[in-house]
């Protein structure tokens, strides 16, 4: 099976060191994964604000580059490519964005988002078959081009620009979806058409989509595996049933409990230090040591590898040292 | 914070370096030869027109070093510059351009300051209570006129007022600094004089300040007003007066400031026309008086100090808003 | 929400400021372009006619004392003194624009050296330079010195495309369109320029204010051209030939007048301008500030038996430039001691209207209009604004959604939290006041030293936490807590809402929250109200709302919600979400309703009690004791369920 996209040891560093000042930050730290060509799936990357999961979306899309390790698409380095091989993977790996009104350029009617891509990537011969195409990505997503063509983006609800987003990824023939916290903007009761077609994708065109989210139940509904990150280290990975359901690391187990549930009997309540009482000691171990409740003193000094805790799952935590250290360091070997 | 500050300075000395150079190289790059321009002014006002030029044109090159090559008079001018030496006066020589600026500052600064001063403070005033909901409806009525007022050049406003206040009703004097039979000493006969000549060029200023403060004010505090914070105070059942001045007020007097010591870094300058039309004795009367007698190094030797002046101000600015406002101090 | 209020509060009419400044200079435009084919060019000559005439009913103007026609002279000057503007203006627009667009859209290196170079530019006064430059000219060329102003005025132009090319880039539209294909010239002509036009618009009149006032202010120093009248040459010659002290005012009068409105032109065009670049700035205060009268239905102030707080009949509009929006309409709900009610909604129903309403904070556009809201025997609506300056915090508190803007950033956190104690409890020792404080802060979490921080020096749950303790320090009997936790991460969230729950049992305060997160407000409340476009559609124990709904709205906003149990096929609501100006008929949720019948269309239901204490505005009651099972009509197009992995 080859790889669609491969990450090797990453490591993005933002800003740098001058002089008597260090005002770097480590946003995604050692990460290495794989997607598989022949086996679409849906990935979901999640973490609070800060965990490093959009950066690392962005070096999947070569967006930026890595300041360590490399990103291969279909076997290129992303830093080493042409620009014909450029143009092809800004094809096939296709964004959508958190903000569906910024997506939008204000000045135009939201038709120019669709020809555009078919313009430049010379995806029609005619006008008319252009139009079909348009047509035929649009009743994909589920909406009517009598109703949305032709209009200004603020004259869209925000679930209909965002599943037209969809729809205008859907048009390049994509071989991945970035799906950067898609719904987050959207009303709940919009957020179930956005998610199916999502969904749709990998179903129906075989499309891979990498769901970027702070979300961890729209995650469990979608998603088939998982990575949790935190301050840019995966810290759990596996499949959803597995980490979402029943989550080991105490990371992971924290971000399960603070989700609030429409369901009285679900315990939430609780836990409310923090703030005040944050461990001033630095940590050179593991990155959740000073807010963790299972620390030891271990966690203090050495970083956790990530440990085979089950078939489907990894977890990068001392309290499984008894399982065995991965074999690979890839942390999409865990998945199904 | 050092890094800030480190970056500040370097901004600074940069401006002066290009400010400085640009001053130096511009009258050398464009045609013709201000020594022989200034002494043909000269010479016509002596009325001694069969002189001749070119051997007294030399003469001055030579006291001047206008005769060396190009890069070792650049490194005078800097040498000159860093010791305040800005050299001599052509048409006055031997008058230092220093000792002429040195007259003229005082006046300058004397009348500049205090206009500017008052401006900002009725002009802030006049703004916050334009920007105050609770204040009369007929203010609003204001606002046009105010923004008339700071469109039109202030100078003209000079006419204007030496038209009403001098020609029409003789009660004010149309110009300069005192009267010229005075005899300048330290007295309250001195001080009212020189008060009552510095009124309506003051007033021409003051007039257009107070128009532009009063607009810059109201724009920043309904804009401050806007925001949650006020809403969060006034929830906090804080009366009104409470909330707009110690919650907008303040906060937008902090960008007023700033405007305020940027007016005082170009006092030299701004006030050049309106000195030249009242014939007032400070920079702006220097600077007309040796563009019309050609006294290059004159102009030169002004120009520098307004830019020095002006980049001082900024340097200044740079350095005191992190004190007055928190967000840039233990920002990045 | 942001968006939606952006398309639907955007102003699209022409303001006055423009009109009126653009009608002068069509005006000034049109007799520089008539003026000169109409008069009689000689008359502006040196010695065309006798000099220091004072103006006659055949000469309106009079001539000046070099024998020259002052309103030949006039006329003839306006052309030359656009052009100079004009000339200007194009350079200095020109240099800015690609500067400022090289430097925002490459940055890097490229933008280190245009910002250092337009920052040493703004920093030397441009009219010393211009002296210098043009004193040294003999005869100074008019167009050579525009060019130079040009030259010299491009920073500030500069800086304002750089800093819009960097808002645009931060726009996803510009990612968007790097992965349709666009290259980066594309990018930058096709998607960023475009939305520069306003900004250059504004930038170019600047320049051109700006061209005009230098090179005038260099001839009435005397360093114009001498033989090519301008206005700023007219003001120079009445000058040197003493006009004013002479009473000639008919030589520098009318020149004065023509620069007056050339500039109260510009600037009115530039001000309009700016009305679309900042529309922060209300668009008509005058009206803004006109209070409006509350109806509030009944005079009666009693409150219905066992609550603390009552609204009843809540009117909130607001008033756009497309027209009046009904906000809130009509909602009506009473508040036990001590009850935790959550108010839930999505975009545009409402909630946050609700609750500046509910503390009588509402602002323009927004206006109450009608109804009551009763606390302790008192109508806070009808009240002075003394009186309710001393119930608020004390009786009802209002906790923001802090981690936006809701802390004075230039104020200590200290100093916000006493100048509130000073003034409902009055003066009283430093100490005391220190003590009051600390023990504020401590009891939310917060050490009592965060008192003389700062709000930028908080991360986003410790601010939550300083305002949640200010909106406690005076043990308030209702506390009104706007999407509290919306910005921040789920587990900062848990941590802050639990704190938050021990305090009001504490206290004892009946909390009103508000939110879109049903999750969130099925955990903290024990009631809860559902609003949709403005009206409360139902209301009653979380408990029962949950297991039972009644409103088809309901029901289908707990359907869309993701769970953890299973996977199971999502819902969405079917249909668009309302559009606030324009609601539909009957009851406003008919459009979206599988359940929608006739009555629906054409009546809007009131609210009914039902049994339990509950309540619901729908009319399938009382026919049906609880709502009929839904089938959502999938019609191929609307795609509704999640067909899970």
């Amino acid at each position: 099976m080859a790889n669609l996209l491969e990450m090797k040891n990453v490591t993005k560093i933002f800003g740098g060191s001058v002089i008597g000042h260090d005002d770097s930050t480590v946003a995604v730290d050692n990460v290495t994964l794989s997607i598989l060509d022949d086996h679409p799936t849906i990935i979901a990357i999640a973490g609070e604000s800060g965990s490093g999961k959009t950066t690392l979306s962005l070096l999947m899309q070569g967006q930026i580059a890595p300041t360590s390790g490399q990103v291969y698409y279909r076997g290129k380095n992303l830093v080493k490519m042409s620009a014909d091989e450029k143009m092809q993977l800004r094809r096939e790996v296709q964004p959508i964005f958190q903000d569906p009104y910024a997506a939008y350029n204000p000045f135009y009617r939201v038709d120019h988002v669709l020809q555009t891509p078919i313009k430049h990537f010379g995806l029609a011969k005619t006008n008319a078959e252009a139009n079909q195409r348009i047509i035929e990505a649009m009743e994909m997503v589920g909406l009517r081009p009598a109703e949305t063509l032709g209009r200004y983006p603020h004259q869209l609800s925000g679930g209909q620009r965002q599943r037209l987003m969809v729809a205008r990824a859907l048009l390049c023939h994509p071989q991945m979806i970035m799906a950067d916290e898609p719904v987050s903007m959207v009303d709940a009761s919009l957020r179930a058409t956005i998610l199916a077609s999502l969904s749709r994708l990998k179903q129906d065109f075989a499309i891979s989509v990498v769901y970027i989210t702070h979300d961890l139940t729209t995650a469990y509904q979608i998603a088939e595996n998982i990575i949790i990150m935190y301050s840019g280290s995966v810290v759990e990975t596996g499949t959803v049933d597995q980490v979402i359901r029943n989550p080991k690391h105490p990371y992971t187990q924290l971000l399960v409990a603070s989700i609030p549930l429409p369901d009285k009997s679900k315990n939430w309540g609780g836990r409310e230090a923090e703030d005040s009482s944050q461990v001033a000691r630095k940590a050179g171990g593991c990155k959740f040591a000073n807010r963790c409740p299972l620390v030891m003193e271990q966690c203090w000094s050495s970083k956790p590898p990530l440990y085979t805790t089950d078939e489907n799952r990894a977890v990068s935590c001392f309290h499984y040292n008894n399982n065995p250290v991965m074999s690979s360091p890839d942390v999409s070997t865990v998945f199904r | 914070m050092l890094r800030y500050i480190g970056q500040r300075f370097l901004q600074f000395f940069l401006i002066i370096f290009i400010a400085n150079s640009l001053t130096f190289l511009l009258p050398r790059v464009i045609p013709g030869d201000p020594i022989q321009e200034a002494l043909q002014v000269k010479a016509a006002a002596a009325g001694t027109q069969n002189v001749d030029i070119q051997a007294w044109v030399k003469s001055y090159n030579q006291k001047f070093g206008l005769d060396q090559p190009l890069w070792k008079q650049y490194i005078n001018y800097w040498n000159d510059l860093i010791h305040l030496n800005l050299g001599y006066s052509l048409y006055d020589y031997p008058a230092t351009v220093a000792s002429k600026i040195l007259a003229a500052i005082p006046w300058t600064l004397g009348f500049m300051s205090v206009a500017i001063i008052f401006a900002f403070i009725v002009g802030s005033a006049l703004g916050a209570l334009l920007a105050w909901p609770n204040s009369p409806r007929f203010m609003q009525g204001l606002v046009p006129l105010l923004m008339v007022i700071s469109a039109i050049p202030f100078y003209l406003f000079g006419l204007a007022l030496i038209w009403v206040f001098a020609v029409q009703w003789g009660i004010l004097p149309s110009g300069g600094g005192y009267d010229p039979i005075l005899i300048l000493r330290w007295d309250w006969k001195t001080a009212a004089n020189i008060l009552r000549h510095a009124i309506l060029p003051a007033l021409a200023l003051v007039l257009f300040g107070v128009g532009s403060w009063a607009l810059s004010m109201r724009a920043t505090l309904v804009t401050v007003l806007g925001e949650d914070y006020i809403t969060f105070a006034q929830a906090k059942g804080l009366p009104d007066r409470n909330v707009f001045m110690r919650y907008g007020v303040r906060n937008a007097l902090l960008p007023q400031v700033t405007g305020l010591a940027i007016a005082f870094g170009l006092i030299l300058g701004s006030g050049v026309i309106i000195e030249s039309i009242f014939n007032y004795p400070g920079i702006g009367n220097l600077i007309f008086a040796a563009i019309s007698e050609k006294d290059y190094f004159v102009i030169n030797g002004t120009v520098a100090i307004m830019v020095l002046c002006a980049s001082t101000a900024l340097l200044i600015v740079d350095l005191i808003y992190p004190l007055i406002d928190p967000r840039i101090r233990y920002g990045k | 929400m942001a968006a939606v209020k952006r398309g639907l509060f955007r102003n699209t009419k022409l303001n006055p400021s423009l009109i009126f400044g653009a009608a002068i200079l069509i005006f000034i435009v049109a007799v520089s372009f008539v003026g000169p084919v109409v008069v009689n060019q000689k008359m502006a000559r040196v010695g065309a006619v006798d000099p220091n005439l004072a103006p006659t009913a055949q000469n309106v103007f009079g001539s000046d004392s070099q024998g020259r026609d002052v309103f030949t002279t006039l006329i003839l000057a306006v052309p030359p003194t656009l052009r100079v503007g004009l000339i200007a203006g194009l350079i200095s627009v020109f240099l800015g624009l690609s500067l400022g667009l090289v430097a925002g859209f490459f940055g890097g290196w490229a933008d280190w050296l245009i910002r250092t170079f337009s920052d040493v530019l703004m920093a030397i006064p441009s009219i010393a330079f211009m002296i210098l430059v043009v004193a040294r000219m003999d005869r100074p060329n008019i167009v050579v010195v525009s060019v130079v102003v040009g030259f010299l005025t491009w920073s500030g132009t500069a800086r304002g495309i750089r800093s819009m090319v960097l808002t645009i880039r931060e726009r996803s539209y510009t990612a968007v369109a790097r992965a349709n294909g666009e290259t980066e010239l594309e990018v930058l002509f096709r998607e960023v320029m475009p939305n520069l036009l306003p900004l250059m618009l504004a930038s170019f009149i600047g320049a051109v204010t700006m061209g005009i006032a230098t090179v005038m202010a260099l001839e009435v120093l005397g360093l114009g051209n001498n033989v090519i009248p301008t206005l700023g040459m007219m003001i120079f010659w009445s000058q040197r030939f003493s006009a004013v002290l002479r009473g000639m005012w008919w030589w520098w009068g009318p020149p004065i007048v023509v620069i007056a409105l050339i500039f109260i032109g510009l600037f009115f065009v530039s001000f309009g301008l700016d009305r679309y670049l900042n529309p922060a700035i209300p668009i008509n205060r005058a009206r803004a500030r006109a209070r409006r009268a509350i109806q509030p239905g009944s005079t009666a102030t009693s409150i219905s038996r066992g609550a603390v707080l009552e609204v009843k009949n809540l009117k909130v509009i607001y008033e756009t430039a497309a027209g009046v929006v009904k906000a809130v309409d009509d909602v009506s709900f009473a508040l036990r001691p001590g009850e935790r009610m959550g108010l839930i909604g999505e975009s545009g129903s409402g909630k946050t209207t609700m609750a500046t309403a509910m503390m009588r904070l509402s602002r323009p556009p927004a206006y109450i209009v009608g109804g009551q809201v009763l606390l302790d025997g008192r109508d806070l609506l009808q009240i002075s604004d003394r009186d309710v300056n001393r119930i608020r915090l004390k009786d009802i508190a209002l906790m923001p959604q802090a981690a936006m803007n809701s802390l004075n950033p230039v104020m200590r956190i200290g100093p916000q939290i006493t100048d509130a104690i000073l003034f409902h409890m009055g003066r009283m020792s430093k100490q005391k006041l220190d003590d009051m404080v600390g023990q504020a802060l401590t009891k939310v979490g917060l050490k009592p030293a965060i008192a003389r921080r700062f709000p930028h020096q908080l991360s986003g749950g410790m601010k939550q936490r300083a305002a949640m303790a200010i909106a406690t320090i005076l043990h308030p009997k209702v506390i009104i807590a706007d999407e509290p936790t919306s910005a921040l991460d789920v587990v900062v969230q848990q941590q802050v809402m639990s704190t938050m729950g021990r305090l009001q049992e504490e206290l004892g305060a009946a909390v009103v929250l508000i939110g879109h997160d049903m999750g969130l407000i099925t955990q903290f409340s024990d009631t809860i109200g559902v609003l949709y476009a403005g009206k409360l559609v139902e209301r009653g124990s979380v408990q029962d709302v949950l297991a039972n709904p009644y409103h088809p709205y309901t029901r289908l906003l707990i359907d869309s919600l993701p769970s953890l149990d299973g996977k199971h096929a999502l819902v969405s609501i079917p249909g668009l979400p309302p559009e606030l100006l324009n609601l539909p008929s009957g009851c406003t949720f008919h459009p979206r309703c599988p359940l929608a019948f006739e009555r629906c269309r054409s009546e809007a239901p009131a609210v009914q009690e039902m049994q339990g204490g509950r309540q619901v505005a729908c009319h399938l009651y009382p026919e049906h004791t609880e709502l009929p099972s839904m089938h959502i009509k999938l019609d191929g197009v609307e795609a509704t369920e999640v067909p899970y992995a």
